[in-house]
């Protein structure tokens, strides 16, 4: 695949997760917590592009999500590079990228990733939300990821692999 | 077992150059970080231009999936309907009674308006708007998406209502839709009047994504409120006045206010009024943007109340100045 062809397929799938999320996942959620399809997005590419192309997608899925929150804009960018280069070193030492493996990278990817995002909001002033609610959320976003996971790995490998 | 992707299929860069890779990223993100904290307008432009680019593809997709997401909730949320229902059912029982009141008070309202010559948001332009979405994500962050912007004549800093009271204010607006920064905000400064003292002072929603508002300025420690009475937008607010906000339900004395203080705005002597809001912005459908030149300057004429606040005061105008710079 040409590289003006990935980077598009790279675009679409985005714009497809975000889509997903403001829409399906605004109204499908259990016990009031949606999946973090973007950041799945980001975990997936890394574990099938490596850890710098990974980053630098999940540094674009960050930007886009970010347009839509209210925490400072890039934010949510850079706590999904990181875990998208964590992920990439990760899968590069240790996993062989079995489902079930990307599913567990998944979750606990998740849960890092949305604690971390909290903290920095809390950290920043920006909101309060290092509280009891945000293990409800981490636990139950981190689920909801693994599970998609499994739909969204294959997506994201036949696109990008 | 299924093979995603074999660690051979992996395209791994050198370590180094990935690491370097990462940190380009992370100043990046912090150059982008910084531009918004700083206010930069270009950004929130771009921003809006995305989300107008969306807007559309995820309006299409919204009503194409309409029908199951009714299917959906209908499922997992019939217990909580056939709950809410009861509750209603007795809410309805207990309002019949209050309903006679409540004309009794209309028309004493409507008399006392047309004894004062108040025009209670009579001749304000309106337009009504439907919430796209609460919070895009899981956090709530006090802010909701509703489908009308600029094309519709809204601009930053107008009053969104709905008919129990007072949503929040325009925060962003792109072509198509807009972002309000909701009343439950602990950043929203609104300036509200007690209605049965008249007294005026500023307040802020509790953090942590309640419905309770505290009125902690410009209120006397001796100053008798009484819990229940009403509180509304007030005069020298940058809204559109007597729009409600909300009702007392707890007032606090500051410690050791035994004596009636000689000034009433000195900030130890200042008592905190709690309110429950009219309006849980997460729970509302649709909303009414008031189409009001929104007032930028914090008034200061003397007979404003906000210019007597004293140190207390000075540093929540800062921050109503903060927030309509944005």
């Amino acid at each position: 695949m040409s590289t003006a062809a990935k980077f598009a397929a790279v675009a679409a799938l985005c714009a497809l997760a975000l889509v997903m999320q403001l829409t399906v996942f605004a109204h499908i959620k259990v016990m009031g917590v949606a999946p973090e399809l973007l950041l799945l997005f980001a975990i997936m590419s890394s574990v099938v592009v490596g850890m710098l192309r990974g980053a630098q997608i999940a540094f674009f899925a960050g930007l886009l999500w970010d347009v839509y929150l209210s925490s400072p804009f890039g934010l949510s960018a850079a706590i999904f590079a990181l875990t998208a280069y964590v992920v990439g070193a990760v899968n590069k030492g240790f996993f062989r990228s079995f489902r079930i493996e990307v599913a567990s990278l998944a979750a606990v990817a998740t849960a890092c990733a949305v604690t971390a995002y909290a903290a920095l909001v809390d950290l920043m002033g920006q909101g309060d939300l290092l509280n009891m609610e945000l293990v409800r959320i981490v636990a139950i976003a981190s689920a909801l990821n693994a599970f998609m996971s499994f739909i969204c790995a294959p997506v994201v490998r036949w696109f990008l692999a | 077992m299924v093979k995603l992707s074999g660690n051979e299929k992996v395209p791994h860069v050198g370590g180094f150059r990935a690491l370097i890779g990462l940190i380009l990223l992370l100043l990046t993100a912090v150059v982008f970080m910084t531009l918004d904290f700083r206010g930069y307008q270009r950004l929130e432009t771009v921003r809006n231009w995305v989300r107008d680019a969306f807007q559309p593809v995820a309006s299409v997709v919204e009503t194409a999936i309409h029908p199951g997401i009714h299917v959906w909730n209908a499922t997992w949320d019939y217990s909580d309907v056939k709950r809410e229902n009861e509750k209603l059912r007795i809410q309805i029982s207990e309002m019949s009674g209050d309903a006679i009141r409540y004309e009794a008070a209309l028309d004493e309202r409507r008399r006392l308006l047309e004894a004062t010559n108040i025009d209670y948001l009579k001749d304000v332009e309106q337009v009504a708007a439907a919430v796209l979405y609460s919070t895009a994500g899981n956090f709530h962050d006090d802010v909701i998406w509703i489908d009308k912007g600029r094309s519709d004549g809204i601009d930053i800093g107008m009053a969104v209502v709905t008919g129990a009271g007072f949503v929040g204010r325009i925060d962003s607006v792109g072509v198509n839709q807009s972002m309000v920064k909701t009343v439950t905000s602990p950043d929203l400064i609104v300036g509200v009047r007690l209605l049965d003292t008249g007294d005026v002072g500023l307040g802020r929603a509790v953090a942590g994504g309640s419905t309770l508002f505290v009125v902690d300025t410009a209120i006397a420690s001796n100053t008798p409120v009484k819990v229940g009475s009403g509180v509304v937008t007030a005069d020298s607010s940058r809204y559109p006045a007597h729009i409600p906000v909300g009702k007392v339900v707890e007032t606090v004395d500051p410690p050791g206010a035994v004596e009636p203080p000689e000034k009433a705005f000195e900030p130890e002597k200042v008592q905190r009024v709690t309110v429950e809001l009219a309006v849980d912005p997460r729970d509302v459908g649709f909303v009414t943007v008031l189409l009001v030149e929104p007032q930028n300057l914090v008034p200061s004429t003397f007979n404003s109340p906000f210019e007597q606040l004293g140190s207390v005061g000075v540093e929540q105008l800062d921050g109503v100045r903060g927030s309509e710079q944005r």
